[in-house]
């Protein structure tokens, strides 16, 4: 079982006129079958947040754990963008990224390919598969890996309405498939509530206002009343904690 | 040449379709030199000059050169002094250039000589090399060298600052190790700049060869037009020239179009183009 442990983070940029607090004494755990959303408003840490999970950027101070079994686990991660490279097929993508090479992991690769609908896609190149569809090779790079623990960064925020809400619907599948914790950083409430289990919403500054479990039954209709209530009540908590912008 | 003249008239049964094929890009390089052949050997007559050669007399100067094989030696020459030179330029200049792509401070020091490098005549260059060095390699291949760095060097500083810190955060989120980040990341990323040292830098390697041979040297293709023009034999120099722009022409077309073709195949007009018919080839 897999256990990713925040303590105390913190963490500071060095701006031009002064400095920036992106994080500030942020703590939670996360662990098992979990699907964490991190809500919270542009430019509250949350990227920040995924990057030094995933060991590309070093807190100030603080510290992040994430192991498995008490062993080192394995992280995925999916952004924004796809972050594909242009140069590679679709399926050298799926390799680059893998530890071990060979024929069982080429199958693997085309198994998680399969799975995301691009299963004829393997020699494509980037540049010859739209915005969602590259969105799903990124999603089925971090799937490949079979990841312990998998990061999100706003991986639909660039897609259409409806390009989304399929993917979503994918990412729940796999996620029960898989049985990973995800850490699942968005902007979007409605989105937050139709995933997660529990989310954390953290305020401009970096800092932890509060964690809220959802409590729904799976799998979640976003036009579901109880669904649609959830929205409302962690859009009237947003308030409470005065961090809608006026 | 005639046969391309009497096919264009309309008289066969599709006309529309040989004005058509006639006026495509492709055709349009043919007919180009062809079009300017025929206006030099028209327009010539017409000058009172004796010294501008006619294309015909040039082209019969041009086959007695493969005749007797000097056009090969002189190219053979001139060639292996741009090869030397453009490699160590290459070679020299790659690390130079990653250095100033890394490092601020160096990219400080180095920069204003880049600029001055690009800019300097290959005159002085070439001038400089035969009081130094006599007639010889030497002085053509370090004029090569000379000019065709500050564009290598140009052309690896950019290109380092020009990997994405994105794929590159991601390769180190995945924990992918550093070879493999280098052979798929950062070369790929670098080729295009790789390509651009090549063509510029051997582009202009090739001016700064022919000028140091006219001064500093006593074969190859740059002292043959020196040679000729000293014997007042024009129509061999410009036949040394056509031979020159021949074989850019040549370079440009089977080596770096090509390659150009296999190592971009990635990019999206180029992916474009696999996927959909070529429009030429199936338009009825």
């Amino acid at each position: 079982m897999a256990t990713v442990k925040v303590e105390k983070l913190r963490k500071v940029f060095d701006g031009q006129e002064r400095q920036i607090v992106a994080l500030d004494d942020v703590s939670f755990e996360a662990s098992g079958h979990t699907f964490v959303s991190i809500v919270g408003p542009s430019g509250c840490g949350k990227s920040t947040l995924l990057n030094i999970l995933a060991g590309v950027e070093t807190p100030t101070s603080g510290s992040v754990d994430i192991s498995e079994s008490g062993g080192k686990a394995r992280v995925g991660y999916v952004f924004q963008a796809p972050r594909l490279l242009p140069w590679r097929s679709v399926m050298d993508n799926m390799l680059f990224v893998q530890s071990d090479q060979g024929p069982e992991t080429t199958a693997r690769a085309a198994r998680y390919l399969d799975m995301v609908g691009l299963g004829d896609h393997q020699k494509s190149w980037p540049s010859q598969l739209s915005g969602g569809m590259q969105q799903r090779v990124g999603i089925a790079r971090a799937f490949s890996i079979e990841p312990d623990v998998l990061l999100m960064d706003e991986p639909f925020s660039h897609l259409d309405a409806i390009t989304a809400r399929g993917l979503r619907r994918e990412l729940h599948g796999m996620w029960s498939e898989t049985r990973k914790t995800i850490l699942f950083v968005t902007h979007d409430v409605g989105e937050a509530v139709e995933l997660s289990d529990r989310i954390v919403i953290l305020a401009k500054g970096g800092r932890l206002r509060q964690t809220v479990d959802v409590e729904l039954p799976f799998p979640r209709d976003p036009s579901d009343d109880r669904v649609a209530l959830m929205k409302a009540d962690v859009l009237r908590t947003f308030e409470e904690l005065d961090l809608i912008a006026t | 040449m005639q046969a391309t003249a009497g096919a264009a008239r309309p008289a066969g049964a599709t006309p529309s379709r040989l004005r058509r094929a006639l006026t495509t890009p492709r055709a349009a390089r043919i007919t180009a030199p062809i079009l300017f052949l025929l206006a030099w050997q028209l327009l010539v007559p017409l000058s009172s000059s004796l010294i501008i050669p006619m294309p015909s007399g040039v082209v019969e100067e041009m086959i007695d050169m493969v005749k007797d094989g000097s056009v090969f030696g002189n190219f053979g020459i001139s060639l292996t002094r741009l090869l030397i030179g453009f490699l160590l330029a290459l070679g020299v200049g790659g690390i130079v250039g990653l250095a100033m792509g890394v490092s601020p401070r160096i990219e400080a020091m180095l920069h204003d000589f880049v600029v001055v490098g690009l800019a300097f005549p290959y005159l002085i260059w070439g001038l400089l090399v035969a009081m130094w060095f006599g007639f010889g390699s030497q002085g053509p291949i370090i004029v090569v060298f000379i000019a065709a760095l500050p564009y290598v060097i140009l052309n690896a500083s950019e290109g380092v600052r020009d990997v994405s810190k994105e794929l590159r955060d991601m390769a180190h989120a995945y924990g992918v190790p550093p070879r493999r980040e280098m052979r798929h990341l950062i070369l790929p990323s670098l080729s295009p700049f790789l390509f651009a040292s090549l063509r510029y830098g051997l582009a202009n390697g090739w001016k700064g060869l022919v000028l140091a041979e006219v001064f500093a040297a006593t074969s190859g293709a740059g002292w043959a037009i020196a040679d000729t023009s000293d014997y007042g034999n024009f129509e061999a120099m410009v036949g040394y020239t056509l031979y020159f722009a021949l074989f850019s022409i040549l370079v440009e077309q089977l080596v770096f179009e090509r390659l150009a073709k296999r190592v971009f195949r990635w990019r999206p007009t180029e992916a474009a183009r696999m996927r959909l018919p070529e429009p030429a080839e199936t338009t009825h």
